[in-house]
Formats: C-alpha cells, sequence, structure tokens
C-alpha cells in the first residue's frame, strides 16, 4: 500500500486506492462464491442439534403431557398473546387426543435422527424447524436462551449445506456421481453455495453477539468484578443439580473467583482469539469446558451442547479431515464387522483430502469464522483446489 | 470453478443482495442485543420489526449479577370430605416437587423450571399494579357457587380504576398461577372436593459470600407474597389428566 511521492503522488495514491479495492472485492467475492466454508463444522453442527432435539425429547417422555400437552393448560393463555403465526397451533395441539400429541411428538424425535444421519436435510430442516417452533412455544415458561439460539440457528441452517460431509446425502451424491449421472441443479451450485456462506457468517455472527453481550452486562456487575458471581448462582435452587458439589465448590473463594473471571473474560474476547490458530485452540477448550460445566453442575445440559454444536463451525476443514484420516479405518473395520463381511479389505479407503474433488467447490481452504481471508486478496489467485493448509494464512 | 473475471452479472447482483440481507441482519440482531441508544432509537421501527417473535433474544444472563434469590410458588387449599368437614392444608413448595426431578441428572427433564419461571412471570404483572390493585388481589374472592369469585376480583380490580387492558394483562399470569395451583393440588390432597385455592410467591435470599464459612449462618428470612383465596380454576378432565399422569406420579 505504498505510494508514489512528487507530482504523480496523487495519481499513485488513487490507483493504489482502486487496486486495493478490486482487489478486496474480489477476495470477497472468491471467499462467498468459490467454495462452502466450514463444510465439516457444518456437519458436526447439524449432528449436534440432532442429538440434542432427540435425546431432550427422549428424557423429557415421561413428562410431556404436562410440559407441552394436555396438562399444559395453564400455560395456554400465553400462547394465545403471543406473536408466532396462529397456524402453528395446528401442530401440538392442546386439545388434541393424547395419542396425536404422541405421534407428533415422536415424529419430531424421528426428523432429529433423519439430521443426524443427513437424509435429506434440504427438506427435513424446514420441516423439523415448524414442528420445533410449534412444541416449544405451547409452553413459555419452559423456555431458555438454548430454546431461541437453537431456532435461530436452525433457520440460518435452511440455507446451509448441512449435509456436504458425514451423511446419507453425501453418500448417495457420491453414487450418483460415480455412476455419472449428473445433478440436475448443477448449475445452480453457485447460488447454493453464496446462501451457504452468508448463513455461516450470520451464525458464527449471533454465536459473537452471545458471547460478547452476555460479557458485557456481566462486567457491569459488582459480583462478576469481585468474583463473586459464580458462588451465588452455585446457591440457587434453580440451578442446584449436584447441590453437594457446588456446595463444596463454592466454600473455596479463589477457585469461585477463577471460574468468575474465566467465564467472563473467555465470552468477552472469543471472536478475537478465534483469529489466529493457537488462540483458537486455547478458546475452544477454554469455553467447551465452561459450557460443560455450566451443563452438568447447572443442570442446563441442553444449553451448554447447543453452544458446544455451534462453537463446532469455528474448527477449520483441515483437522476435521486429519481426525477423518485417522478415525476412518478403525471405524470401517468396525463397520465391517457389525456386517459380517470380514472379507472386505479397504474397499475404498479415504484418500487423504480426496474426497473434496467430489465436491462441485474446492470447500477444503475454508476455514470456519466470519473473518475475511486474505487482506492482500492473493487467495482470489490461488486455485481453489489448492491442498489443504495445515497453518492459518498469513492476513488472517 | 469461476474465477474473479468470469463471474456473470447476476452471480453479482445475487453476491450484492444477500451480502445487503446478512448486514441488515448483523445490524438487526446487534441492536435488539444492545442497550438503548441513540442508534437504536432511529433504526428499531425498521430492526425489531424484522427481529420479532423469530428473532427475538435475550443475553443478559446472571447480568449484570446473578439472581441471589430462590424463587418459589407454594400453594394450600380448603378441602371438603365426603362428610362435608372443611380442612385447611399446609402450603406446599411446589418448586421443591420440580426439582427433586431433576436431582443429580445430567440430562433433566425441562419442566424443573417451571414454577421459576411462573414465579417471574407472576411477580413481573403483580408489580406493575398500584397498592390499591395489589390490595384487591391479596383479599379473598370466592363464591359459594365455587364459580363467579373470578367476576368479583374482577369487578374489584376495575372498581380502582384499573383499564380492562391492564386487567387483562395481570389477569392472564393470576389465572395461569392459580390453574398451575389448582391442578397441583388435586394430587396434592386427593380424594377430597377442593373448596378454594390459595397462592403465594416467595423469595428468599442466599448467605452472602462474605459470611459463607461463619459457623451457624442461617440464609435470610424468606419473604412471601401471599395472594388471597380463589375460587379453584375451571380444569377439563383432558387437562387433569395430561398434568396428573406426571405431578401426580411425583407427589404420589
Amino acid at each position: 500500500m505504498s505510494s508514489d511521492t512528487g507530482a504523480t503522488g496523487t495519481t499513485g495514491l488513487w490507483a493504489s486506492a482502486t487496486g486495493w479495492v478490486r482487489s478486496t472485492w474480489a477476495a470477497g467475492e472468491s471467499w462467498m462464491l468459490d467454495s462452502r466454508k466450514a463444510s465439516y463444522g457444518v456437519a458436526v453442527l447439524r449432528i449436534g442439534f440432532g442429538l440434542i432435539i432427540a435425546v431432550q425429547l427422549a428424557a423429557n417422555w415421561g413428562d410431556r403431557s404436562l410440559a407441552w400437552g394436555a396438562g399444559r393448560t395453564f400455560a395456554q393463555g400465553r400462547v394465545e398473546v403471543d406473536e408466532f403465526p396462529s397456524w402453528l397451533d395446528t401442530f401440538f395441539n392442546g386439545s388434541a387426543p393424547p395419542w396425536a400429541f404422541d405421534l407428533q411428538y415422536l415424529a419430531l424425535i424421528a426428523l432429529s435422527v433423519l439430521l443426524v444421519l443427513g437424509w435429506r436435510s434440504r427438506i427435513v430442516i424446514p420441516v423439523l424447524l415448524v414442528l420445533y417452533i410449534a412444541l416449544f412455544r405451547t409452553n413459555a415458561y419452559i423456555g431458555d436462551g438454548g430454546i431461541q439460539l437453537m431456532r435461530m440457528v436452525l433457520l440460518y441452517m435452511v440455507f446451509v449445506d448441512t449435509s456436504g460431509r458425514w451423511s446419507l446425502d453425501a453418500r448417495r451424491r457420491r453414487a450418483a456421481e460415480a455412476a455419472g449421472k449428473p445433478s440436475p441443479s448443477a448449475s445452480w451450485a453457485w447460488l447454493a453455495t453464496l446462501l451457504h456462506n452468508g448463513a455461516v457468517v450470520l451464525i458464527a455472527f449471533q454465536i459473537f453477539v452471545v458471547y460478547v453481550a452476555s460479557a458485557m452486562y456481566k462486567i457491569q456487575g459488582g459480583m462478576w468484578q469481585h468474583g463473586t458471581a459464580i458462588y451465588y448462582v452455585f446457591q440457587l435452587d434453580e440451578f442446584s443439580t449436584w447441590p453437594a458439589l457446588t456446595e463444596v465448590m463454592g466454600r473455596s473463594g479463589v477457585l469461585v473467583a477463577i471460574l468468575s473471571y474465566s467465564a467472563v473474560f473467555v465470552q468477552l474476547f472469543f471472536p478475537f482469539l478465534l483469529l489466529r490458530r493457537s488462540t483458537r485452540i486455547l478458546a475452544l477448550v477454554a469455553i467447551t469446558g465452561m459450557h460443560l460445566g455450566i451443563g452438568v453442575l447447572m443442570g442446563l445440559m441442553y444449553f451448554s451442547m447447543t453452544m458446544i454444536a455451534i462453537d463446532a463451525i469455528f474448527i477449520r476443514d483441515v483437522t476435521y479431515q486429519a481426525v477423518e484420516r485417522r478415525l476412518a479405518p478403525a471405524l470401517r473395520r468396525g463397520w465391517d464387522r457389525v456386517r459380517r463381511r470380514p472379507g472386505t479389505p479397504q474397499a475404498a479407503p479415504v484418500p487423504p483430502g480426496g474426497d473434496s474433488v467430489l465436491q462441485p467447490v474446492g470447500a477444503v481452504t475454508g476455514h470456519g469464522s466470519a473473518s475475511t481471508d486474505d487482506e492482500e486478496g492473493s487467495s482470489s489467485s490461488r486455485p481453489p483446489t489448492t491442498p489443504p493448509r495445515t497453518t492459518m494464512p498469513a492476513g488472517s | 470453478m469461476s474465477s474473479a473475471g468470469s463471474r456473470t452479472v447476476v452471480q453479482r447482483t445475487a453476491l450484492v443482495v444477500v451480502a445487503a440481507l446478512v448486514a441488515f441482519h448483523m445490524f438487526s440482531t446487534f441492536l435488539w442485543a444492545a442497550p438503548t441508544s441513540a442508534i437504536n432509537d432511529k433504526a428499531s421501527p425498521v430492526t425489531s420489526k424484522h427481529m420479532y417473535p423469530l428473532f427475538a433474544q435475550n443475553w443478559q444472563i446472571f447480568a449484570p449479577d446473578p439472581q441471589s434469590v430462590d424463587l418459589r410458588v407454594w400453594v394450600r387449599a380448603t378441602t371438603q370430605d365426603a362428610a362435608g368437614v372443611e380442612t385447611v392444608s399446609e402450603w406446599a413448595n411446589l418448586g421443591d416437587v420440580f426439582n427433586e426431578q431433576v436431582r443429580h441428572q445430567i440430562l433433566p427433564t425441562r419442566t424443573w423450571r417451571i414454577p421459576v419461571s411462573m414465579n417471574r412471570f407472576y411477580t413481573t404483572s403483580y408489580s406493575a399494579l398500584e397498592g390499591q390493585q395489589q390490595a384487591v388481589v391479596h383479599s379473598d374472592h370466592v363464591s359459594a357457587d365455587g364459580t363467579s369469585g373470578r367476576q368479583d376480583l374482577t369487578r374489584a380490580l376495575l372498581g380502582t380504576g384499573m383499564s380492562v387492558s391492564g386487567m387483562d394483562s395481570y389477569l392472564l399470569s393470576e389465572d395461569s398461577l392459580y390453574e398451575f395451583g389448582t391442578l397441583a393440588a388435586m394430587d396434592l390432597w386427593p380424594g377430597s372436593e377442593l373448596v378454594a385455592i390459595q397462592m403465594s410467591t416467595s423469595t428468599q435470599g442466599v448467605v452472602p459470600f462474605e459470611q459463607r464459612l461463619m459457623p451457624g449462618i442461617q440464609r435470610p428470612e424468606e419473604q412471601f407474597t401471599r395472594l388471597g383465596w380463589r375460587d379453584p380454576s375451571p380444569v377439563t378432565p383432558e387437562a387433569r389428566a395430561g398434568f396428573s399422569g406426571v405431578f401426580g406420579e411425583w407427589v404420589s
């Protein structure tokens, strides 16, 4: 970004400014259009959300009629004044017979299992989203940030190619491609990529808002400033699923202060820690630990798992690919044993990074964070088939 | 694989549209999550409409300070046995019943938050009442036929000069609280007829951090907001079955 001095100074400055704008624009275009970002991360998000919904509905099976079924009439007044469209009343209607309610409840569990498997995700996600909203709006007393957050992220996921990896959809696409059948929507793949990347940016931004906003509200409070806040949380009936344990932890002022401070700082600095690989690992390990602690000790497991599943998009594709390479042979052996066909010796070993060629766009260079790619715009001149990088590019 | 030079007009236009939508949504989300500001005042007529209800969110979690009081919901009932003898029950802490279900659970049921949420929701509308209106809801509104007590309550509230919409918004939370209490009472004191229900909310502070290691330290006194007696809420057999199938199992 140097500029000439002397008579040609202004012209030179103008030229370099327009050059910079042009290369930045090209880099932005390339980021949005050339590959689907976080392709493995969104697959983990999909699998995680499916498991969270399925597990919590199964855990609530015994309580379903009080929580959302015919026994929820005490909460019905609030449904009638909420702002959701009234056609949602069609689902999980309070006056429907119990068998009809149970069928819909089981349908939602089935949809979440399909989400885990990645079967027709483009259709499953919107249908699941409608039923999910319909179920949880029926009882406003059972609500927490995790339910809202999952609702919003599921809505973004409608636009995301969540089943590009580790899914039945991906397997079907590979088989069709191997058979030489062209995809009918191939000419629109660029639009799917654009929407995918736009939605991935929104998911990342949404989680940044959660962390930074909650940290900024916290730093205004004296209990957080003095590192005593966690003690007070541990004392409440509401968050005492393990009262004996939290009682002991609350006795140590130092432990309480460390937990209180680290909760605030890891949330406040989360987006910035993601920018470099070394601090990103620290941020993801610390925040996952925080969520697991909150989930177990305070009975907020579904909220915590929702956050962890979303944070999975910040792990780069190359990392997931390395994990896949390491685990795939073992998984395949296990699968063969299950299917009792020990005679198939590595019929299709996963070539290192090789399955990326089966994608319409080279997704291997993507990183999940919303940070821009190389600011110098060099990425646009790099062919999209560049092999996976093992380190972050210098500009990010 | 298109390179920078080969993008079509359609692609570029779509990119600009998507980028604008993404930017607008990010801006709206930021304003929704942030405290009020001059920007918010100007933009919120548009951005709030976009955010509500699908993107409504609140990240003031345990902040600025975590809540340091337990919120509880209590119920007691006047019941009548077969011989026509009326009895007033002990107070029952509904929060305890729900909390007991999730003790030592990694994957708890979601129902356990109901009493605390109900306390919050009720307390918000109760706090919006003026002194005279609060006196009305603290007094009893029961009837001999067991159904006209609510009319008596609405007349008394309107008599304080309260608007109909203000009353409706208060009664939304009171009706919910008493219906919850009625359903619970049917399982807590089975085998006799419910004549009247009384609800109370309460708060109890915890031992302050500085005093937590003092031997024999006690929590502060529990503070009750005791409402008046009401007729039992009308409950359909289906609602009764749905509630009792779960709650009845817990308390039997």
